[in-house]
C-alpha cells in the first residue's frame, strides 16, 4: 500500500478536524440523499428513453395506416395494433401533444415552419401537427413539431 | 458559502459545472438538459425566452429571436465578423457609438445584455440544483478574445447578478478539466471542433500559468456543416432513385434530418447504419420508402474535405507557436465533433499523440470552468487528497480460494467486514490467512500474514458464525481481527504497509492477473465445482445414514449409487463432467425427498428437511460469497487441523 502525504499546510486544531469530520459526514450522509434521488430520476430517465425509442415505430404505423388503400379488416386490426401502442404509452404516463388549432406555446411545442395569414385571429395559432410531441407528467420529453400561422407583412 | 460557478458560454450552445466532492459536476437545465441554446427570445406578448424554448420559437419568429450573440460582444460595428452577420442574420444589428446593439422587441439590447439572459437562465438553474444562491462566476472565452470582449463578457456577468470572478481561455479550461496545469514544462495542443466554429490553440504551461502560445481556427466550420452534408447526400440519392425532392416536403425534411443525425451518431461506433422510414413520400405509384444503407466510409468521403480544412489552422496555429508537432505533449479533444472516428484519426496523425478524449467534449470547457472556481474558492487546496488502496485484500477460503473483502481501488480509510464458516464438523480453530493480489486462487496471492483463532466451541460444519473484519487506515496500516460470535473469542493481526507489494510488483501483479484471467476463471470455477460436490456428498451421506431406512431399498440404492459416482468425478477436475454427476444426484435427492414428504403424512420432521436440504446444499454452496451479517456465509475458512 503506497502512503501520500497530506498536503495541508498550517498546522490544524482538534476543532478544525471535528469541523472538517462532521462535514464529511454531512456530505456523505447528503450523498446518500442524493443518490437516492438520482437514482429514482435515472429509472424515469430511463424509462422514456426505452418508450422514446419505440415511438418512431408507433409514428410509423400510423403513417403506414394513412397510406392504406383499403379500409377492410386487415386494416382495422393494424389500427388495433396502434391502439396498443397508445395503451402502453398511457399506461406508462405519457401524454400525447397534438395540439391541432392551438395557440403556439414553446414549451410544449417546435416550430418548424411558419405560414403566412393576413387573419390577425389566426396569428400564432398552429396550422398544423408535423410530428405529435410527448410528456410525462410535466416534463415535455419530445416537442410536438407544428406549423404556425404568422401575419403576412 | 455559495459555490462559484463555472460557465461555457458558447457560441451556439453554454453549459454550466460546480465542484462537488473535489470533482466537477455538470449542472443540468431546469428542462433536464446538460447544455443550454445560447439563443435569448421575446415573444409577441413580451415575454422572455431564453434556450431551448427560444429555439422552437425561432421559426415563428426569426426577427425576434438573438442567436450566435457571441459573434458580437465586445466588437466594433466596423468589424468585418459583424458587418458578414448584418447581411445574413435575421435579426436587426444596428450601430450603437462605436459599438452594436440588437434590436429585440423594437428595443434595442448591447450584446452584453443579450449574453445576460442567457447567464442569468444559467444561474436561476444552477440555484434550482443546487438548493444555493448563486453570485460568483468563472466564464471562459474564445483565447482568441480581444480585451474588449473579454471586458464586455464580464459585464455581461454582472447585468445577469454574477461576480465574475476569473475570466478563462476555453482551450485553458479544457487543459485545467484534464488536470494538465500540472504539467509544468509541457506544450499542450488543443482541438475544438464545435457546433458552428473550430478553434485550435497552443498552450504552454509552466510554474505558475497557462499561456495560450498560439491561435487559429476557423469561426464558421462546425458540426453543423458535417449535418448538412449528410442530409444533402439522402435527400439528392432518394431525388435520383425516387424522382423525389424530400425537401420540399416538411415533414419528410424533418425526418431526413433526425434520421441523418441518428446515423452520423451510429456510424462512430458502427461500420453501418440503415436509414429506415417508410412513408417518406407518396407518388402516383403508391406510397414510397427511405430505406438505405450509409457506411462510415460513404460518410467520411462527404465530409473529408472538412476534416482536412481544420488541419491547415492547425499548421499555422503551430508555426505561430515556434513548435513542431514532436514538441507537443499532449492534444485534448473538445466538441461533440470530435467523436468522429475520423476527425480523432487525422487529428492523431497531425500531431503523431495519443489523444486525450476522456472527459466528455461537449463538457470538457465547463467541467474546467469550475476547476478553476474550485481552485479560487480553495475548495481544491482543503480537500484531503485521499489514497486508494492499489490491490484487493482478503482472505483465503476453502479449496484455496481468494475471498476478497476490500476490492481494489477502494477509497481510505474503510472497513469491511463478512461472516464466514468452518469447513468441518467439530472444527474448533479457524486459520485467517491474510491475502493481497488479484488472482482468484490464495497461492497466486501475496501473503500479508495469519493468525490462528482457536477455543470455539465444536459444532458441524457451516453452523459457527465468525466475523472476519478488515480495518484499512489512512496510512495503509491493515487491522483483521477475527471473532467468533458464539464464544466471543477473538483475535488479530496488524499489518503495516511496507508488508505488502512494492510499486513496480503490482504493476507486475496486475498484468499477471489480466493475462491469466481466462485459466484462473477455469481453476476457481473448478474448486467452486468441488466445494459444491464435497458439500453435497456430505449431506447426501447424512441423508443415508439418519434417514435410510425411510426410504424405499431401490431409491436408497440410487443415492448411493449417485453419491460414488459423484464421489469419483469431483477428483477428476472436469467441471463439466462434476456438474453433471451433481446434477444426477440432486434429482435423485429431491425425488427421495418429495417421497419422504408424501409418505410422511403432513408431519414435517427433521428427515424431510435434511432431504431437501441435500438438494439444496450444493445450490447454496456453489453461491459467491455475499455479506449476509445472519446467515454463515458458504466461504469456509480453511484449517490446517481439519484436513
Amino acid at each position: 500500500m503506497s502512503q501520500k502525504k497530506d498536503k495541508t499546510e498550517k498546522k490544524k486544531k482538534p476543532e478544525d478536524y471535528k469541523n472538517l469530520y462532521t462535514r464529511a459526514l454531512a456530505d456523505y450522509q447528503n450523498l446518500q440523499k442524493e443518490t437516492a434521488k438520482e437514482k429514482e430520476e435515472f429509472a424515469r430517465y430511463v424509462k422514456s428513453n426505452m418508450i422514446m425509442e419505440f415511438i418512431p415505430i408507433y409514428e410509423n404505423l400510423k403513417i403506414a395506416v394513412e397510406h392504406s388503400e383499403y379500409d377492410n379488416q386487415w386494416l382495422k386490426g393494424v389500427e388495433y395494433v396502434i391502439k396498443q401502442f397508445e395503451d402502453m404509452l398511457a399506461n406508462n404516463g405519457v401524454q400525447i401533444i397534438s395540439p391541432v388549432g392551438e395557440d403556439f406555446n414553446p414549451t410544449e411545442h417546435e416550430a418548424v415552419e411558419k405560414v403566412e395569414t393576413e387573419d390577425k385571429k389566426q396569428v400564432d395559432k398552429i396550422v398544423k401537427v408535423i410530428k405529435q410531441g410527448y410528456k410525462m407528467g410535466d416534463k415535455v420529453i419530445q416537442p410536438a413539431k407544428v406549423i404556425v400561422y404568422s401575419l403576412k407583412k | 458559502m455559495s459555490k462559484i460557478l463555472g460557465i461555457d458560454l458558447g457560441t451556439t450552445n453554454s453549459a454550466m459545472a460546480i465542484i462537488e466532492g473535489g470533482q466537477p459536476k455538470i449542472l443540468e437545465s431546469k428542462e433536464g438538459n446538460r447544455t443550454t441554446p445560447s439563443i435569448v427570445a421575446i415573444s409577441k406578448t413580451g415575454e422572455r425566452l431564453v434556450g431551448q424554448i427560444a429555439k422552437r420559437q425561432a421559426v415563428t419568429n426569426p426577427e425576434n429571436t438573438i442567436f450566435a450573440v457571441k459573434r458580437l460582444i465586445g466588437r466594433k460595428f466596423s468589424d468585418e465578423e459583424v458587418q458578414r452577420d448584418i447581411k445574413t442574420y435575421p435579426y436587426k444589428i444596428v450601430q450603437s457609438g462605436e459599438g452594436v446593439k440588437v434590436v429585440l422587441n423594437n428595443k434595442e439590447h448591447s450584446p452584453e445584455e443579450v449574453s445576460a439572459m442567457i447567464l442569468g437562465k444559467m444561474k436561476a438553474d444552477a440555484e434550482a440544483k443546487t438548493g444555493e444562491k448563486i453570485t460568483e462566476a468563472v466564464i471562459t472565452v474564445p483565447a482568441y478574445f480581444s480585451d474588449a470582449q473579454r471586458q464586455a463578457t464580464k459585464d455581461a456577468g454582472k447585468i445577469a447578478g454574477l461576480e465574475v470572478k476569473r475570466i478563462i481561455n476555453e482551450p485553458t479550461a479544457a487543459a485545467l478539466a484534464y488536470g494538465f496545469d500540472k504539467k509544468k514544462g509541457q506544450q499542450v495542443a488543443v482541438y475544438d471542433l464545435g457546433g458552428g466554429t473550430f478553434d485550435v490553440s497552443v498552450l504552454d504551461i509552466s510554474e505558475d500559468t497557462v499561456e495560450v502560445k498560439a491561435t487559429n481556427g476557423d469561426t464558421h466550420l462546425g458540426g453543423e456543416d458535417f449535418d448538412k452534408r449528410l442530409i444533402d447526400y439522402i435527400i439528392a440519392e432518394f431525388n435520383k432513385d425516387q424522382g423525389i425532392d424530400l425537401s420540399k416536403d416538411t415533414l419528410a425534411l424533418q425526418r431526413v434530418k433526425e434520421a441523418a443525425e441518428k446515423a452520423k451518431i451510429e456510424l462512430s461506433t458502427t461500420a453501418e447504419s440503415e436509414i429506415n422510414q417508410p412513408f417518406i413520400a407518396t407518388s402516383d405509384d403508391g406510397p414510397k420508402h427511405l430505406v438505405m444503407k450509409i457506411t462510415r466510409a460513404k460518410l467520411e468521403e462527404l465530409v473529408m474535405d472538412l476534416v482536412e480544412k481544420t488541419l491547415e489552422p492547425c499548421k499555422k496555429a503551430l508555426k505561430d507557436s515556434g513548435l513542431k508537432t514532436s514538441e507537443i505533449e499532449e492534444v485534448i479533444l473538445v466538441g461533440g465533433m470530435t467523436r468522429m472516428p475520423l476527425v480523432q484519426k487525422k487529428v492523431e496523425e497531425f500531431f503523431g499523440k495519443k489523444l486525450n478524449s476522456s472527459v466528455n467534449p461537449d463538457e470538457v470547457v465547463a467541467a474546467g470552468a469550475s476547476v478553476q472556481a474550485g481552485v479560487l474558492q480553495g475548495d481544491v487546496k482543503d480537500v484531503l487528497l485521499l489514497d486508494v488502496t492499489p490491490l484487493t485484500l482478503g482472505i483465503e477460503t476453502l479449496g484455496g480460494v481468494s475471498t476478497p473483502l476490500i476490492e481494489r481501488n477502494t477509497t481510505i480509510p474503510t472497513s469491511k467486514s463478512q461472516i464466514f464458516s468452518t469447513a468441518a464438523d467439530n472444527q474448533t480453530s479457524v486459520e485467517i490467512h491474510v491475502l493481497q493480489g488479484e488472482r482468484p486462487m490464495a497461492s497466486d496471492n501475496k501473503t500479508l500474514g495469519r493468525f490462528i483463532l482457536d477455543g470455539m466451541p465444536p459444532a458441524p460444519r457451516g453452523i459457527p458464525q465468525v466475523e472476519v473484519s478488515f480495518d484499512l487506515d489512512a496510512n495503509g496500516i491493515l487491522n483483521v481481527k477475527a471473532v467468533d460470535k458464539a464464544s466471543g473469542k477473538e483475535q488479530h493481526i496488524t499489518i503495516t504497509a511496507s508488508s505488502g507489494l512494492k510499486e513496480e510488483e503490482i504493476e507486475k501483479m496486475k498484468k499477471e492477473a489480466e493475462e491469466h484471467a481466462e485459466e484462473d476463471k477455469q481453476k476457481k470455477e473448478q474448486i467452486e465445482i468441488k466445494n459444491q460436490a464435497d458439500a453435497v456428498v456430505f449431506s447426501s451421506e447424512k441423508l443415508i445414514q439418519e434417514s435410510g431406512d425411510k426410504m424405499k431399498e431401490e431409491n436408497k440404492k440410487e443415492l448411493e449409487e449417485k453419491v460414488e459416482a459423484l464421489k469419483k468425478v469431483k477428483e477428476n477436475n472436469d467441471i463439466e463432467a462434476t456438474k453433471k454427476a451433481l446434477e444426477d444426484l440432486n434429482q435423485v435427492a429431491q425425488k427421495i425427498g418429495t417421497a419422504m414428504y408424501q409418505s410422511a403424512q403432513g408431519g414435517a420432521t427433521s428427515t424431510d428437511a435434511t432431504a431437501s436440504q441435500a438438494g439444496q446444499a450444493g445450490d447454496k454452496k456453489a453461491e459467491e460469497l455475499k455479506k449476509d451479517s445472519d446467515q454463515p456465509v458458504e466461504g469456509e475458512i480453511v484449517d490446517d487441523e481439519g484436513k
